[in-house]
């Protein structure tokens, strides 16, 4: 297997180069979707028939929740591979993944709250999802934490990417937590393999507006990932070129 | 072993350990402590006494008496087996109906003047469950309407020999 | 042009609104944040460079 472009990518410069010529076309495109998918969630398709137009909370609540598994997956996933090739840019790309991953969790909790008073009678429950999902945002905090504890940056990488993995295990606990529990939280409603258990005239806002979500982090993660090269890379030659 | 070998094993211990960790947890979680407690546990006599614990269930159709004038409400919680009385005063979610899955909080106690069983919840909170099946109304309508039509035909046939393919 | 109803959705209009409000901060507050990130970095980037460029003329002009 030829690996030469992924050596060309991981490179800084490219990198660098790559994110910088990505962001636009992530950031656009994935707001116009939003803007598309929020009118339609918010005006067009029917109400519910039990929980009337409470139910359009789900657009906004199910993409930040997915998206807050998934970033904290990328991040995991990316601190294992800067520990174990000691790749650099693998360390940046898990930094940069904790703020928006952080901003998800709070909004998918947040706005789950906002959901579950008219609905379950109660802004919070110790519920196994929520209590999960708590656990998550604690992760995220404490990535952040013990990233700012260390000067060197170095050792910071390889002490929060340890972290990252322990709280890996996490992940597939809050996805299946309505699985192996009877709680409060209802099951899953998007399914990828099966039939999904929201009507055929109600999904298409909520999975454009998750594609949506996924391309915005995308361009978030291309700023997040500049700002990183940027400070690991301060007295490399290349900089000169692209900085002027 | 190279190093970079050695850090391999080091992510794959990380990961295997916690993992386990997180297994035996969940599993004497699990055994020991459910998050809801049914109807059925309670008459089994395995429901905590003198604490304040959950009791899941569906509201009995029927079974809800209102007192007028004030909030005090009384329900019947079933799990299709066994029934706890249920008795609350404040305001519900609305999604609290007859036939819908709830989560009680309170204190059992024993009470031989009931109508259903001799168990008596005293509630200090009812949360309503919903499923994750979203529809329009028009939807739910014709879906119940042929639930409906089909079990009508079903118990009309039941004795009716199951012809396979 | 749409009616007020649409907006109102019965009593769950604020729960609502407030949960596409809060979204909406939340995604703009990243944008903003993690952008000015980027830029700080680019700006400490720059000056250094220039001192870097300011030492190298320096150094050169001792030797001439």
């Amino acid at each position: 297997m030829n690996w030469v472009w992924f050596h060309k990518l991981a490179s800084p410069p490219t990198a660098y180069a790559f994110a910088r010529t990505l962001r636009p076309w992530l950031l656009w495109p994935s707001l116009s979707m939003m803007l598309w998918a929020g009118y339609a969630a918010l005006f067009v398709v029917p109400p519910d028939y039990q929980q009337l137009d409470a139910y359009r909370i789900i657009f906004v609540h199910v993409p930040a929740a997915s998206l807050s598994l998934m970033v904290y997956s990328i991040m995991a996933i990316a601190a294992g591979i800067g520990l174990i090739w000691r790749m650099k840019l693998a360390h940046a790309v898990a930094a940069a993944c904790v703020l928006p991953g952080s901003v998800f969790t709070v909004l998918a909790l947040v706005t789950g709250a906002i959901w579950g008073k008219p609905m379950w009678g109660a802004w919070w429950a110790w519920d196994p999802r929520l209590t999960t999902e708590l656990i998550l945002l604690f992760l995220y905090l404490g990535y952040m934490a013990l990233r700012a504890s260390f000067d060197d940056i170095g050792r910071a990488d390889r002490a929060a990417a340890v972290l990252a993995l322990v709280g890996l295990v996490n992940i597939p606990i809050i996805k299946y937590s309505v699985v192996w529990w009877n709680s409060l939280h209802q099951g899953k409603t998007l399914s990828i393999w099966g039939k999904s258990s929201i009507d055929p005239s109600m999904v298409m806002p909520l999975l454009v507006m998750l594609l949506a979500f996924v391309m915005f982090f995308g361009a978030i993660l291309c700023d997040g990932l500049c700002a990183q090269i940027l400070r690991r890379e301060r007295h490399a030659q290349w900089l000169t070129k692209q900085v002027q | 072993m190279t190093p970079r070998q050695r850090r391999m094993i080091f992510v794959g211990l990380i990961l295997l350990a916690v993992s386990a960790a997180a297994g035996f947890l969940l599993t004497a979680l699990n055994s020991n402590v459910q998050y809801n407690i049914v109807p059925s546990d309670v008459s089994a006599g395995k429901a905590p006494k003198g604490r304040t614990f959950r009791l899941g269930g569906m509201v009995e159709q029927g079974s809800v008496k209102r007192e007028p004038g004030n909030l005090q409400i009384q329900f019947v919680i079933t799990d299709f087996a066994h029934e706890v009385t249920v008795r609350y005063t404040g305001v519900l979610p609305d999604l609290f109906r007859e036939g819908q899955g709830v989560v009680v909080r309170g204190k059992l106690v024993y009470s031989t003047d009931l109508e259903k069983g001799q168990w008596l919840m005293l509630a200090d909170e009812v949360l309503a469950k919903h499923d994750e099946n979203y529809m329009p109304p028009n939807v739910a309508e014709s879906l119940k309407k042929t639930h409906d039509v089909r079990r009508m035909q079903e118990t009309s046939t039941s004795p009716a020999p199951v012809i396979t393919p | 042009m749409m009616s007020t109803a649409a907006f109102q959705m019965g009593k769950y209009g604020i729960y609502v609104w407030s949960c596409y409000g809060l979204t909406m901060v939340g995604l703009v507050f990243l944008i903003f944040v993690v952008r000015r990130q980027w830029q700080i970095e680019l700006r400490h980037a720059k000056r250094r460079m220039q001192i870097m460029e300011q030492q190298q003329t320096s150094v050169s002009d001792v030797h001439t």
